[in-house]
């Protein structure tokens, strides 16, 4: 199976395998990285690159409990694409390090986004200097860059507050909390919105190799489950 | 003879206090020495050095706080307990955790004094009063904060000058601030003068400029010409000349897999493209030969893009582009 629910203690990946964290709710997947190596891992700390936020890239990998784990069994050339990609975004990222947590979560707009899934920070005259991510998103683009079209992401359903909230608990706090106001996070609006959420990855590779390369998927709103 | 229990409880007490005040005297001198050691973690070394006798109380008698640029802390404190030593330690989960903050209140999380809530006029105040060793986190902020281009002016000379004066730093932090100045200073420069850039990736300099740094230099370079379609070719010849020294040099097949060459090669690639200069045609087919069907497919995807980018706001250019892929694909 191209996807499945982890039961083992350690598992064994290819490099950029997709790596699934549950949430709050049982097998609802609230975060995703790639996985930065190749081997046998310990399935309760795999060193991922993945939207934190911030960005982990090569040089600072994040790690996450592997509950699912999705594989388009990359080629060579493709992983050498996505971790071109990684290489030309983690620089961007790696400056929050410098600033402390109180920052961090001041400057999360600026750092993270929901909706849309890749978005620029904008300057007056439309230039940027850099480009924000969800951690699903950051999965989808790296995997664009390798022309590996996981998700059609013009027909994602439509999700309510209550569903983005178990996805993107410190960001709905936030807003919750007033501290950064909805439209920051791109959830301008009553909604619902067409948020992409991490459980859509594990479904769209959990198709033949072929498959994966040859038609996007279209996730059901279930889908947000995996296993 | 025997004391009666109330004498021994007065001698202890006495004895007890004996060894507090020296105790106490002990550790002042101590942290006193330490303290002109230069740089916080010599002192740390020095109280290290210490052995303090346990206690049963829990009372913190001296110590001190360092916050790190990462945001950690560093503190020595010492307990009526014994000595405490704490290295990148994280604060409490109430800064970190929104949901631990309240909204509205009058903690000191709320008290709006860190960087993170300081306007741009007050960036731009304590980055000139910083002279010339702002900190780290300083310019992380500015690179994040959205200026008014009245405040370029001032803005741009001190970000200049912190990436000359910074750029061959053997520190990582530093090196992440000089990579965010970079990209504030590309992002809000004037257009017209970005041929000032090529002296940041010339060969030759003293040292070579961090591989982290050139990746972006060529990607802001990129990105400026991708919003902002020249609309004459070759604008920048010096700089398009700096840039095909890039690609000669991480183009190469024997190292273009090293490291993050392959990231500093491609946008070295787009950014001459997007130039619209004559080097663009060596610089893409550099791309297209190489042994790497990868790497040419990854350059030839961007490109693609930047077509489609250029199709809606200058027309003239995204039809340059279609006539360089054309030749490149022709000659390849």
């Amino acid at each position: 199976m191209p996807s499945d629910r982890v039961a083992a203690a350690t598992l064994t990946l290819n490099r950029f395998d997709v790596v699934g964290q549950d949430g709050a709710e049982s097998t609802f997947i609230a975060h995703a990285g790639l996985a930065e190596s190749a081997g046998s891992q310990n399935a309760a700390r795999i060193p991922v690159l993945d939207m934190g936020p911030p960005l982990h890239g090569h040089s600072a990998p994040g790690h996450i409990k592997a509950d699912v784990v999705g594989s388009a069994a990359l080629t060579d050339d493709e992983a050498n694409k996505i971790k071109t990609f990684v290489d030309r975004h983690a620089n961007e990222h790696a400056a929050f390090a410098q600033v402390n947590a109180r920052q961090l979560v001041q400057r999360a707009p600026e750092m993270y986004c929901v909706l849309p899934h890749a978005s620029p920070l904008l300057e007056d005259d439309g230039r940027y200097a850099r480009t924000r991510f969800s951690c699903a998103g950051f999965v989808v683009e790296a995997y664009n860059k390798a022309r590996i079209r996981l998700l059609d992401l013009n027909g994602l359903p439509p999700v309510g507050m209550s569903i983005i909230a178990v996805a993107y608990p410190q960001q709905t706090r936030l807003i919750t909390n007033g501290r950064v106001s909805a439209d920051a996070f791109g959830l301008g609006g009553r909604g619902p919105w067409k948020v992409l959420l991490c459980g859509y990855l594990f479904h769209a590779l959990n198709r033949d190799a072929n498959m994966i390369r040859r038609e996007s998927y279209t996730p059901t709103l279930d889908n947000r489950h995996f296993g | 003879m025997p004391q009666s229990a109330e004498t021994h409880s007065q001698s202890t007490d006495t004895i007890d206090r004996a060894i507090e005040a020296v105790f106490h005297r002990h550790f002042e001198a101590w942290l006193a020495a330490a303290m002109k050691h230069p740089g916080f973690t010599a002192t740390l070394k020095s109280l290290n050095k210490g052995h303090w006798p346990a206690s049963g109380l829990m009372t913190v008698c001296e110590g001190f706080v360092e916050e790190l640029p990462s945001g950690l802390y560093d503190a020595a404190l010492q307990t009526a307990q014994g000595r405490v030593v704490l290295r990148n330690a994280h604060r409490t989960d109430r800064a970190a955790d929104p949901q631990l903050i309240p909204s509205r209140s009058s903690s000191s999380f709320d008290a709006g004094t860190g960087p993170g809530e300081l306007t741009a006029e007050q960036l731009l105040r304590q980055l000139t009063n910083a002279g010339a060793n702002p900190p780290s986190s300083l310019l992380c902020a500015v690179e994040l904060t959205r200026f008014e281009p009245s405040q370029h002016a001032i803005l741009l000379p001190l970000l200049w000058q912190y990436i000359l004066a910074h750029r061959n730093s053997n520190d990582r932090g530093e090196l992440v601030a000089v990579g965010a100045a970079i990209r504030k200073y590309i992002a809000i420069m004037p257009m017209d003068r970005m041929g000032e850039l090529a002296v940041l990736i010339e060969s030759g300099h003293r040292s070579p400029l961090a591989i982290e740094l050139e990746i972006e230099v060529a990607k802001m370079i990129y990105r400026n010409f991708e919003v902002h379609p020249p609309a004459v070719e070759d604008p920048q010849p010096e700089l398009a000349q700096r840039l095909w020294e890039m690609v000669q040099a991480y183009v190469n097949p024997r190292i273009l897999l090293r490291d993050k060459h392959s990231a500093a090669a491609s946008l070295a690639i787009e950014a001459v493209a997007s130039m619209r200069s004559p080097l663009a045609v060596q610089a893409w087919r550099a791309a297209a030969q190489s042994p790497y069907r990868w790497f040419a497919e990854l350059v030839s995807d961007d490109l693609d893009d930047l077509h489609v980018r250029w199709s809606s706001t200058n027309p003239d250019a995204a039809a340059w582009l279609v006539e360089l892929r054309t030749h490149v694909l022709a000659n390849a």
